[in-house]
């Protein structure tokens, strides 16, 4: 079932396309990947479905309802978007962040409840962030302070987690650090993951479907470990790749950019 | 363990914010002392209370009649200027937003100006002038600096653009009708000699339902300082949310400047060292802001009464030259 759905999405800025007629319709539970090359219009597309970007034609479906429909604080509850780069206070520190998680749910006199604590207690161990809550999130290094912001997205106990290029800045032991938890919220809670990604191996290893996007339209989707082929990353990426076994897990590929196509 | 220590942690430093807030309290408690004591003549607290409690004689009534209601107005407009400026800071996302700088004050100024030397049968209706001038100020602002968004530096670059026009506006008031400007002039740089209970009445219910209105908001003003994105992502609706409170905090400006004129630096200095002082929280900062813009528009008015006794300064001038520099540390410290 497609929890979220996009139908006939078009954008364009200044007289120019940025979307072109997208169709997608997302797996409820699963994690879809989006990639394509820089300027496509992947990180306009989801910033379209996070009700971002509203000036668009065509519609996004949320559980069959149209987006312009729902009200801000009503899709915040199903679904939790992060951007990927965020200016905060200097002096933001990781238990506050995390706690504006819970404004959604928030009404003008209400003040912190029990429940709250909770939920913000739970999201800083499913992120392992709770012996950081006292720090302040700029002097976190960047693993520590994506970990806290995807706590923050938990407290809003969403059923749809969106993510703009989680693992920029990363480097490589937490980018997996950051992907196994992503995989690890989808497996335990059953949330639909939508992220936009630009490393194809990420994308074959984590993710259950991948969209591809090519100059503003869809180029193709599917199960990640047939769509990225060397023929795509040829023909999508300009780049030559090659496939290699990983020797410690024969079902597994690693495909390999070694150079530009000519 | 770790959670106790860090539920600990949380708790102890607001309860220091806690303590701070109480010591603005104070500090503006001692202000209001100190401009009630100080003046031509010095009335001793006991005679002050005196006063308060009822007494009559000679020193109860330079309390009652003339310094109690001065210093409850620069109380007022303390607390308004701070506000606006607290509020503008976060809904525009600029840490020189300030009700002078980016014209707001300018547009309830125009306003004001005009009814008073062009229409001065209807000076009645120069808060809801003023109030309506600051208004469409901030509007021009928003239609001037957006561009898909908002973006801080534009909005800056327009409000320094309104605020120009309107000062040019203002010029060419006061050279076409320069036989009325007297009391104008004095407006422009805003002060608070000769005010009375009239114009405490006419501040006060800004002031009150304002400060209520939008310390409402502190939470919506935490998420907004973390960017549009992630507050439409939290479900905050923020166009709705900025104009909300961009409106409240120019009604709190105007209000203020249709009773002092135009105080210039409050709004940037007061909210910026409450930051200093207790963090960029708002549920701690806009309290704060609150309490020391009152306390700073007291003192300074009190120090510009006195300094140069029996001259009295314009507290605006005085404002402006504790200002200035303070405004040259921030953009060191901050850009």
């Amino acid at each position: 079932m497609a929890v979220l759905k996009t139908e006939n999405i078009c954008v364009s800025f200044q007289g120019k396309n940025v979307l072109k007629n997208i169709n997608i319709s997302f797996p409820e539970g699963k994690i879809t990947a989006i990639l394509g090359p820089n300027g496509c219009g992947k990180s306009t597309l989801l910033k379209v479905m996070a009700g971002f970007h509203r000036d668009y034609a065509g519609n996004v479906f949320l559980d069959d309802k149209s987006l312009r429909g729902i009200s801000a604080k009503h899709i915040a509850r199903r679904m939790a978007v992060l951007p990927q780069t965020v200016s905060v206070p200097a002096d933001l520190n990781v238990h506050q962040l995390v706690a504006y998680g819970r404004f959604p749910y928030r009404s003008f006199f209400k003040k912190t409840q029990k429940e709250d604590q909770k939920i913000i207690e739970w999201a800083m161990a499913e992120t392992g962030v709770e012996s950081l809550a006292d720090r302040q999130l700029n002097s976190l290094s960047g693993g520590e302070r994506q970990r806290a912001w995807i706590a923050m997205a938990l407290c809003q106990q969403p059923e749809i987690l969106l993510l703009d290029e989680p693992t920029t800045y990363l480097d490589i032991a937490h980018q997996l650090e950051i992907m196994q938890i992503i995989k690890m919220l989808n497996k335990h809670n059953n949330m639909t993951v939508i992220m936009v990604l630009h490393d194809i191996n990420h994308a074959r290893i984590y993710a259950d479907n991948t969209v591809i996007i090519k100059d503003q339209e869809v180029f193709a989707e599917g199960d990640p470990h047939k769509v990225l082929s060397v023929a795509l990353l040829a023909e999508v990426f300009k780049v030559k790749a090659q496939v290699f076994q990983n020797k410690e897990n024969s079902a597994e590929q690693i495909i390999f950019p070694v150079g530009l196509a000519k | 363990m770790k959670d106790i220590h860090n539920k600990d942690m949380e708790r102890a430093s607001s309860k220091q914010k806690i303590f701070i807030l109480a010591g603005l309290l104070i500090l503006l408690i001692i202000s209001v002392g100190v401009a009630l004591a100080q003046g031509a003549v010095y009335i001793s607290p006991q005679e002050i209370q005196g006063a308060l409690t009822g007494n009559t004689g000679a020193n109860s009534q330079i309390i009652m009649n003339i310094r109690l209601p001065r210093t409850i107005l620069t109380v007022l407009v303390g607390i308004n200027l701070a506000t606006a400026g607290a509020i503008l800071q976060a809904v525009m996302k600029n840490p020189l937003a300030d009700p002078h700088i980016i014209g707001i004050s300018s547009g309830a100024g125009i306003a004001g100006i005009f009814i008073m030397i062009v229409l001065p049968q209807f000076s009645f209706l120069i808060t809801p002038a003023a109030f309506v001038g600051a208004m469409l100020a901030a509007l021009c602002i928003y239609i001037l600096a957006w561009k898909n968004g908002i973006k801080p530096l534009r909005i800056i670059l327009a409000g320094v653009a309104v605020s120009s026009f309107i000062g040019a506006g203002i010029s060419a008031l006061l050279i076409l009708y320069s036989d009325r400007v007297n009391g104008a002039l004095m407006w422009m740089v805003g002060g608070f000699a000769a005010r009375s209970w009239i114009h405490v009445q006419l501040i006060l219910p800004y002031t009150v339902f304002g400060v209520f209105f939008v310390l409402l908001f502190t939470r919506h003003l935490n998420v907004l300082l973390l960017g549009d994105e992630i507050a439409r992502g939290l479900g905050m609706n923020v166009e709705k949310t900025r104009i909300i409170l961009t409106a409240a905090a120019a009604l709190l400006a105007a209000s203020a400047v249709s009773v002092a004129g135009l105080l210039g630096f409050v709004g940037l200095i007061v909210p910026h060292t409450a930051r200093l002082i207790i963090g960029s929280d708002y549920r701690f900062m806009l309290p704060a802001s609150v309490l020391l813009g009152g306390s700073v528009v007291t003192l300074s008015d009190t120090v510009a009464r006195c300094a140069f006794a029996p001259i009295e300064l314009p507290v605006g001038i005085f404002m402006a030259i504790l200002g200035v520099p303070f405004f040259l540390f921030l953009l060191r410290r901050e850009l």
